[in-house]
C-alpha cells in the first residue's frame, strides 16, 4: 500500500485516515485515502447488524443476548423487520417506561408496536412517519 | 451369629469416602458460587432416597502422568437410576471436585452402562454435565469414551427422552453429547457451553470475544438456540427437569402421562372472545390465548428466548398432554423465519416421536421477507416445518385464529398436511396473499387506468378482503372442519383431543425420511 507521506493527499478534498494494523505480531502504520464515505450526508445508512438484534417484542420481553460484536449502539431500538413507519409515538427528550410504544411499524399485514425495552429518555428518533425501514435499522435511541 | 462388624464398618467407610468425592474444601468453594454437588443434584432430581447408584466403587484405570496410585472416587461421575414422581429415570451427574469432573475410560463406561440400562428398560435419561472435558492423562481412551457416549445418545434418540442439564463447564467435544439430546437446560451463572473458547477464537481469528458472548446461557438460549431452558440456578434447573418429565412418556412405545378429567366442560369462555382485537392489523397476544386454553394456565414453554415469533411448549387440555405450537403475532408479526422454522420443526418431531398430540394455533402472515432470509436458506429451513408436520402421525389439531397466508398457512399444519381437525375463528383470513398485494397483481391494468387510483384501490382491497380474507372460502372447499367462536375453542379442542386419541397411522416402511437439514 503506497500513500503520500504526511497524510496530505495529492488530490485535494480526499480525506486521509491513518490506521494501525496488526498482523500476527507485527504492527504496521498505514495511511488510507477515503474515496467514499459510507454515510453520505442526508441519507442514513442502516447500521450493520451481526447476530441477534436487541429484542423489541411488544408485551413479551425476551431476555436480550449479550451484545454481539458490531451490533447497534447501546440503547438503540432497531426495526425487527422491513416495513413502513406508520406513526412515531415519541419525540426527542420524552421520558418513556419499559413497554411504552415508540413506533408503529406497518409490515406483514400488521401494525406492529415497537416498544421501549427499558425505561429512559428518548435521545434521538431516526425515522419519520411514512419512511421505509430495513430489518435492523435504528429507529429510536433510549438513554 | 451376625455379620462381622468390621465388614460393615469397611463398607460404610467406603461409602462415605465416595460421597465426599474430591473433598469438603472443593465442595465449599463451589457452594460459595451457588453450585451444588453432583450428589445433591441427583437428590433434587429424584424422589427422596430413591437413587440406586451404579458403580460407586469404580476408580480410574490410568497408569500414566502420576495418576497411578491416586484415587479418583467414582471416577468423577455418579450414575444410577431413581424415581421421578414414581417413574424410573436413569441419570448421571459429573463430579467436578474429582479431577475436574474430566472424562476418562471408566467414567465413560459408567455413563454408557447407565444409558444402555435406560434404553433396555425404557426410561428417560438425564445427563447432568459439569466437566472439564477429556481427561488428558488417558489420551485417546478419553476420546473414545466420548465417542461411545455420542453413539448411545443417537441409539437412545427417539426411544427414550434425553434431557441434558448444563450446570458447569461443557466444552469442546463434550458439548456434542448434550447437543445430541432432546432438551438442554442451562444454569444462568456458572455454566458454559462452547466448542472453541475465547482464547482459541482469538488465536485463530484475532477476534476478542467474552465467554458470555459465545458460551453463556443467554448466548446459547437466545442467540444460537442450542439451549431450550435457562435456569436461575441448580435447584431451578432440576425443577424444570422434573416438570418437563411430567409431560413425557417413559419411552416411545407409551403414551404421555395423560390425566383425563372425567368430564369435559362444554361451557363457553366468553373472555376468549374479548381477547381478539377488533382491528385485523392489531396483534393478538398468543400467550393470552394459550393461558385460557390450557389447564390452569400451566404451560411449560420450550425455547422461550429463541425465535420468540413462534411459541412451543407442553400443556394439558382437560388432562390430555399436548405439544403446543403457536405463532406470536406480537413478535415480527408472527412470521416464520429461519430460526422459527428450526424451532418449530424440532419440537414437532420430538412430540411425534413420543406420541404427544400436536395442537397448533395459527396467526401467520407469511414467511419473513428479506435478503438475509433468502440467502440464509429460508427455503431449506421453512421446508422443515412442512416435513415435520406432514410426517407426524400423532393427533394433529389446528386452530386458525386470524392470519393464515400462502405457504405459511400450509406450513402451520393445514388440512392438506394431514391435520385431523382444523378449526377456524370467524376472524380467520385464509388466502394466498394479503389483500394489498393481491389487488396489485390482479388489478394492475384497472388501477393504472383508474381516475382516482387511491380510491379505486381501497375499494378493490376491501372487496378482496371481504371475499377472500375469511374462513368461509376455505371452509366452502372442505379445508376447515368447523368455524367456531373463540369462546368455544377450549371445549371443542378438548373434545377433538378425546376423539383423536386412539389415532393410529402407519407410513410406508423405510430407514428414515430425509428432512431437509
Amino acid at each position: 500500500m503506497t500513500a503520500p507521506a504526511g497524510g496530505v493527499s495529492a488530490k485535494a478534498n480526499i480525506p486521509m485516515k491513518k490506521l494501525r494494523i496488526t498482523v500476527g505480531k507485527k504492527t504496521y502504520d498505514v495511511t488510507v485515502e477515503v474515496l467514499s464515505d459510507d454515510t453520505p450526508s442526508g441519507v442514513r445508512a442502516a447500521p450493520a447488524t451481526v447476530g441477534a438484534v436487541p429484542s423489541v417484542a411488544a408485551s413479551t420481553p425476551t431476555p436480550t443476548a449479550a451484545t454481539p460484536p458490531g451490533a447497534a449502539a447501546p440503547g438503540a431500538v432497531v426495526s425487527p423487520m422491513a416495513g413502513t413507519v406508520k406513526t412515531v409515538e415519541v419525540k426527542e427528550g420524552d421520558e418513556v417506561a419499559a413497554g411504552d410504544v415508540l413506533i408503529v411499524l406497518e409490515a406483514m399485514k400488521m401494525e406492529n408496536k415497537i416498544s421501549a425495552p427499558k425505561a429512559g429518555v428518548v435521545k434521538s428518533v431516526a425515522v419519520t412517519e411514512g419512511q421505509g425501514v430495513q430489518d435492523g435499522q435504528e429507529l429510536v435511541v433510549i438513554e | 451369629m451376625a455379620i462381622k462388624q468390621e465388614l460393615l464398618d469397611n463398607l460404610r467407610k467406603r461409602r462415605e469416602a465416595a460421597s465426599i468425592g474430591g473433598g469438603q474444601e472443593r465442595h465449599d468453594k463451589r457452594r460459595d458460587k451457588g453450585m451444588l454437588s453432583a450428589r445433591a443434584r441427583l437428590d433434587l432430581l429424584f424422589d427422596s432416597g430413591t437413587l440406586q447408584e451404579w458403580g460407586q466403587h469404580v476408580d480410574h484405570s490410568c497408569h500414566d502422568f502420576g495418576l497411578e496410585g491416586k484415587s479418583l472416587p467414582c471416577d468423577g461421575v455418579v450414575t444410577g437410576v431413581g424415581l421421578v414422581e414414581g417413574r424410573s429415570v436413569g441419570a448421571f451427574s459429573q463430579d467436578a471436585t474429582v479431577g475436574g469432573g474430566a472424562l476418562g475410560a471408566r467414567h465413560a463406561k459408567k455413563i454408557c452402562d447407565a444409558m444402555d440400562y435406560a434404553a433396555e428398560c425404557g426410561m428417560p435419561f438425564v445427563a447432568i454435565n459439569d466437566s472439564g472435558g477429556a481427561r488428558i492423562q488417558e489420551a485417546v481412551d478419553s476420546l473414545s469414551g466420548y465417542g461411545q457416549v455420542f453413539y448411545r445418545n443417537v441409539m437412545l434418540s427417539g426411544c427414550v427422552p434425553q434431557i441434558a442439564v448444563i450446570a458447569g463447564n461443557c466444552a469442546g467435544g463434550a458439548a456434542y453429547s448434550p447437543a445430541l439430546m432432546d432438551f438442554l437446560i442451562m444454569t444462568r451463572e456458572n455454566a458454559n457451553m462452547f466448542i472453541c473458547g475465547p482464547q482459541v477464537i482469538k488465536a485463530a481469528t484475532g477476534v476478542d470475544v467474552t465467554m458470555a458472548e459465545i458460551g453463556g446461557a443467554e448466548a446459547n438460549g437466545a442467540v444460537s438456540g442450542n439451549v431450550h431452558f435457562i435456569a436461575d440456578n441448580d435447584e431451578h434447573a432440576l425443577a424444570i427437569t422434573r416438570d418437563l418429565l411430567s409431560y413425557l412418556p417413559s419411552n416411545n412405545s407409551q403414551d404421555p402421562p395423560h390425566m383425563p378429567t372425567a368430564d369435559i366442560a362444554m361451557d363457553k369462555d366468553e373472555l376468549m372472545n374479548a381477547l381478539v382485537p377488533e382491528d385485523h392489523k392489531e396483534a393478538l397476544d398468543m400467550y393470552a390465548v394459550i393461558d385460557r386454553l390450557v389447564d390452569q394456565g400451566r404451560f411449560l414453554e420450550v425455547h422461550k428466548s429463541f425465535a420468540p415469533n413462534i411459541i412451543v411448549g407442553f400443556a394439558r387440555v382437560d388432562g390430555i398432554v399436548v405439544g403446543l405450537i403457536a405463532n406470536q403475532p406480537q413478535v415480527k408479526a408472527g412470521t416464520l423465519d429461519i430460526d422459527a422454522s428450526d424451532k418449530g420443526a424440532r419440537f414437532i418431531r420430538f412430540c411425534n416421536a413420543f406420541n404427544i398430540p400436536l395442537l397448533t394455533l395459527v396467526d401467520v402472515p407469511g414467511f419473513l421477507p428479506g435478503v438475509a432470509q433468502e440467502r440464509g436458506g429460508i427455503i431449506r429451513h421453512g421446508a422443515k416445518m412442512l416435513f415435520a408436520y406432514a410426517s407426524a402421525t400423532v393427533p394433529k389439531i389446528t386452530v386458525i385464529t386470524r392470519k393464515a397466508y400462502g405457504g405459511s398457512y400450509l406450513a402451520m399444519c393445514s388440512r392438506d398436511l394431514g391435520a385431523d381437525i382444523v378449526l377456524a375463528w370467524p376472524t380467520a383470513e385464509i388466502a394466498v396473499m394479503g389483500a394489498d398485494g393481491a389487488v396489485n397483481v390482479l388489478y394492475r391494468r384497472e388501477l393504472a387506468d383508474a381516475e382516482d387510483k387511491a380510491a379505486r384501490r381501497k375499494e378493490l382491497v376491501e372487496e378482496y378482503r371481504e371475499r377472500f380474507a375469511s374462513p368461509y372460502m376455505a371452509a366452502s372447499r372442505g379445508m376447515i372442519t368447523d368455524v367456531i367462536e373463540p369462546s368455544e375453542t377450549r371445549s371443542i379442542v378438548s373434545l377433538a383431543l378425546r376423539n383423536t386419541l386412539n389415532k393410529r397411522l402407519t407410513r410406508p416402511p423405510k430407514k428414515h425420511g430425509l428432512i431437509p437439514l
